[in-house]
This record gives structure tokens, sequence and C-alpha cells, in this order.
């Protein structure tokens, strides 16, 4: 599965336009850049759901920003 | 009847003897000067003279926070109407319900929504605003001499709280409490001066807001930066770059969404101190916080009945995870549900007790009788456990929920969303998305209606027409049946216990 471009299929879900997710590199963080407060939760809700992990508030473990840091997660899961 | 002073006076009068021609707010590229603060005060203070407006009477300003709103709450003051702080982000159905509610006898409202206003309030007199005051304003500063001598039982302010049935509850307050948080917070606490620029996300209508804005700078001769805007992150950080403010006020989901906004390992900005507010400041968000920008988050908690806060961490001295120390002047308990105090270490519901309190709730006595106590402390709704002079969050003791420092009513949630065909029944509760709390919708579906893929995605969509963004469900589950107590009412504790403990189910959601 390429985990990316079902991360992207998801921001389209959550109401991301089409041309800035295709334009989206896999690095940048995704909050203020390319969704407000509202949108990164709609994200990570659908995240969590579809791939059956848990965005944490664990003090030890680096914030996820950015496509790679969700996928590095999904793939630490697997 | 004793007298106290005139919060007005005491808050503008040393600043137009010590510096008249500095900036006492900033807004966009424009400033106001406290010269032209103090006279424009007095100006509107003599329209609402002229205006047949009598000391006690409410006066609702529905203004975005702009030059206009502290003019016009500066006016109220000073002509001992009371100022009823509503903003320009209440729903249309809210704004009607406080102005009569409050009985208010004239509306200020901004050009921009002045027609709507109109629509939805009317018969009520209306003065019409744009952001730098009355768009028709003939008063002279020098015909308003006869500033209003309050007594200490007179009420300045009003602001309006949303409540567990849905409706927003009027908070009224004494010039005290605008007053008071200025020594007991903004000096003891946080060590402000007049040096300091200061900027709040949250805005004037709300008691962190209006005491951030109006009282700390002009109290401390500091200069403030307002923003009419929402507070969008893109915003927020073009302010920063551009004021270079050295206080800033904010809450858990805007410093949250500027760490994750930051591609580089480091964030240089320019505050001193960073405040938090208005829901409970993850662990995790502090540490991350702090690693990026070299700044603790001062997380504290304050609630309208009490004017600002009454528990703060102290800066230099944050604790990850804790919503701080009693704040010198308060009073604070932790009691069981039969009102006795527990032992430190264990939760407890959280009193409070200190001279900003409200009284009472306007025009009801029951919520008051059970919030307001006769012992002097008002009762909050939130749990919190006490370790080392520390305190800790543990939830609420309702079913409020706190989304962006924003009350949300259950109630309001369900009573849109059973409007959805395929809602034969409802039940909202919070849930935590990364540590912070969301409203999550419990559905049993209408008989024949079967579960799609799509359904939770459409039931959003129903509620984001209906309802603003933050009291739309952030989760969607789908049951048989709604846990409920023996009486038939629906257990809302065991749903957010639910959601909060489970794993994410992808089989039950869809």
């Amino acid at each position: 599965m390429d985990i990316i471009a079902e991360l992207k299929n998801l921001m389209l879900k959550v109401g991301v336009e089409e041309s800035v997710v295709s334009e989206l590199t896999p690095y940048l963080p995704l909050a203020g850049h390319v969704m407000d407060s509202m949108g990164y939760t709609a994200f990570i809700v659908a995240v969590e759901e579809r791939f059956g992990v848990t965005i944490a508030d664990d003090p030890d473990k680096p914030f996820i920003r950015s496509l790679n840091d969700f996928k590095k997660l999904i793939e630490e899961k697997d | 009847m004793l007298s106290t002073p005139n919060a007005a006076v005491e808050l503008i009068k040393g600043n137009i003897e010590r510096h008249p021609d500095k900036a006492a707010y900033i807004c966009g590229d424009r400033a106001l000067t406290y010269r032209d603060l103090d006279l424009a005060g007095r100006r509107f203070a003599q329209l609402l003279r002229t205006s047949g407006i009598s000391p006690g009477e409410r006066v609702v300003i529905a203004l975005p926070d702009c030059f206009a709103f502290p003019i016009a709450f500066l006016g109220c003051l000073l002509t001992g109407a009371m100022a009823v702080a509503a903003g320009s982000s209440h729903r249309d159905e809210d704004l009607t319900h406080i102005v009569n509610n409050s009985g208010a006898r004239l509306l200020i409202s901004h050009a921009d929504h002045a027609r709507q206003h109109a629509t939805i309030c009317c018969g009520i007199r209306q003065i019409i605003c744009d952001d730098n005051g009355p768009t028709e304003d003939n008063a002279s500063p020098a015909a308003f001499t006869a500033t209003y001598q309050p007594s200490a039982d007179d009420f300045a302010y009003m602001l309006y709280s949303s409540g567990s049935t849905g409706r927003p509850k009027g908070i009224p307050h004494r010039h005290a409490s605008l007053l008071l948080p200025c020594d007991l917070m903004g000096n003891k606490v946080l060590g402000i001066t007049g040096d300091d620029v200061i900027f709040s996300t949250s805005k004037l209508s709300f008691c962190y807001g209006l005491i951030n804005s109006f009282s700390f700078p002009l109290h401390f001769g500091a200069t403030a930066i307002l923003h009419p805007g929402k507070p969008d992150i893109r915003s927020i950080l073009d302010i920063i770059e551009k004021h270079k403010p050295s206080v800033f006020f904010s809450v858990p989901t805007v410093f949250r969404h500027i760490a994750l906004s930051c591609a580089e390992p480091e964030l240089k900005l320019p505050m001193r101190l960073c405040c938090s507010a208005g829901e409970a400041l993850p662990a995790t968000l502090f540490k991350e916080w702090q690693r990026l920008t070299g700044l603790e988050i001062i997380d504290g908690i304050g609630a309208s009945e009490l004017s600002h806060h009454f528990i703060c961490n102290p800066p230099g001295h944050a604790v990850a995870g804790s919503t701080g120390k009693v704040v010198p002047g308060y009073q604070v308990r932790l009691v069981d549900d039969n009102g006795n105090d527990v032992p430190s270490g264990s939760e407890g519901n959280l009193l409070v007790s200190g001279e900003t309190r409200s009284p009472h709730y306007w025009n009801l006595p029951e919520k008051s009788r059970t919030t307001m106590l006769p012992d002097g402390y008002t009762r909050t709704g939130d749990i919190f456990l006490e370790k080392d002079g520390y305190y800790y969050y543990r939830g609420r003791s309702d079913d409020m929920i706190k989304v962006d420092a924003l009350w949300v009513s259950p109630v309001i949630v369900e009573e849109a969303l059973r409007g959805h065909p395929a809602v034969a029944e409802c039940a909202v509760a919070a849930v935590a998305v990364c540590g912070l709390a969301r409203p999550g919708a419990f559905v049993v579906l209408s008989p024949g209606v079967k579960l799609t893929p799509g359904l939770a995605q459409e039931l959003t969509e129903y509620l984001k027409s209906r309802l603003p963004d933050y009291m739309c469900p952030a989760r969607f589950r789908f049951l048989d049946d709604l846990p409920r107590t023996s009486t038939g009412k629906i257990k809302r504790s065991r749903l957010r216990e639910h959601m909060f403990h489970e794993a994410p189910p992808s089989d039950v959601s869809e």
C-alpha cells in the first residue's frame, strides 16, 4: 500500500483542495501550511480510524507534523 | 453605601499624566494613543448620556476587537452604564438572547454587522461604529464632566458564557473585578510592566481576553495589540513578527498549531512570557514548546465567574501538566461530593473564593444558588488534584466541553444532530484528540438506515451547515443503544470513558 497516497486521499476527504494536496511534499508541516486547527484535528481522527493508530499525547514521542511523520508512525504500528 | 473607584478613571488617569502620546493599542498599521483613547472614551460617554442611558442600564457591545471596543467599554464605565461585552462571534440566536436576557437598552454594532443586528434584535436602539468608534459622533469630550461614582455593589460589566442548557448565562461584575487582577495576577504572578507589548488571541468579550487586553495594558501603561479577525495561525505569526509582543496570551490549540507548523528545529520568538488558559495544557505541548522556543508556557485557569485566573504557574517554575499554584488573594478548596475537603493527592471538586467573584448569575436564581455558595465560594465544575502546592486538572463534573477555550453544551449539538433523518437518538460527550478535548457523537440510527462508509462525513457536513466548526463532533460512534441510568437519563460519563480510553476501533466508526 502506498501510505502517502492514502494519506493524501484522506486529506481530500477532510476538505483540503486537490490542487494543494497534489503539490504537497512529504516533509512539509501540515498544520498552518495546509490545514487550520479544525482541519488538522479532522485529519488526525481520519488517520487514526483508517489505520488503527493513536496519535497520542505522549511527552516521550515527537510531534507528528508531516506526511512522512504520519507514514513512519503507521509503519511502526505494522 | 460605600463607594468604590470607577475602574475607567483608575485605569486611564495615570497614563494621561505620564505618557499621553504612548500607544495604548495597536490594530493593523494603526495606533491609538492614551490621549486619544481618553478623549474617545469620554466622547462615547457623552454619546451614551445624550442617548438617555442611565447608570445601571445595560449596553451590549457587539463589536470585534478593534479600537471601538475599548472606547465603548470605557464610555460605559464612565457613565455607570453596565457594559455587556458580547463581542462579534456569537450566533444570531445567542446575540438575540443576550440582548433580551440582559434587558439592554442599547446595542453597539460594527457597521459590517449593523443591518444583521437590526434584523435579529429588532426594536433596540443601535449605535453603529467603525473600527475607530461611532460613525456619527458629534459629542464633545469636554461636554462629559460628571464621571459616575459607583458604589461598591454597582455592577460595571457583564460577560455571557455558554450554559449547560445551551443558552448563554450572564455573569455580572463590579468595578473591582477589572482592577484587582492587575495586582494579583499581572503584577504578583506575571510581573507585567509598562514596557510590555501585550497580545492576547482571546478576544475582549471573554474574561481572559478582557483582563489581558483591557485591564493589564491600561493599568501598567503598556501597549496592547488588537486583532479583529479570527485567530488563525498565519495572522497570529504575522502579528508576532510585525509587532514583537513581549507577553503573549493564548490557548493550547493555538500553541499546538504554531508548534506543529514549525518545520525548523528551533522557533525564535520575541516574547518573554507565553501564557495559556481556556483548557488544560497537555504536558507534551509544554515540553515541545520549550524545546522549540526555549520558553515555558505559563498555564493557568480562571473563570468568567471569578473575572480572571485564580490558579497559575509561577514563571520560571512552571510544571508540565500542572495548572499551577493558587494566585495570591484567592482561596481554593477541593471537596468531595458531600462538601468535605479531600486530602492532598486526591481528586476533588474545585471551589474558589476571592474578591473578584461575581455574586450571582443574571436572572438565574436557581443556578446562582447551586454555583455561588453562601460561604463565599464558587463551584467551578472542574475536578482537580493538588500535590506539593501545584494543581492538576482531572476533568469536569458536568457535561460541558471546553473546545479551543470555548464552552460547548452537548445539548445544542444533540439538538442539531437529531434533525438529520438518519439519527434516531444521539448523545454528545468529550473525547480526546492529541490530548485536547473535542465533542464526540454517539448515534443510534433510525430504523431501516444502514451504516455506510460515508455516513459520518454526511453528518459532519450537516452539522457544519448549522453549527460553528468548534461545536461539530470530531468523532462519531454508532451504537445499538445509548447507556442510560435507571431513570432513563443518558450516562454521558460512561460515553466519555468509552471514547477516551478505547483504542481507535476502525470497525466501529463506519
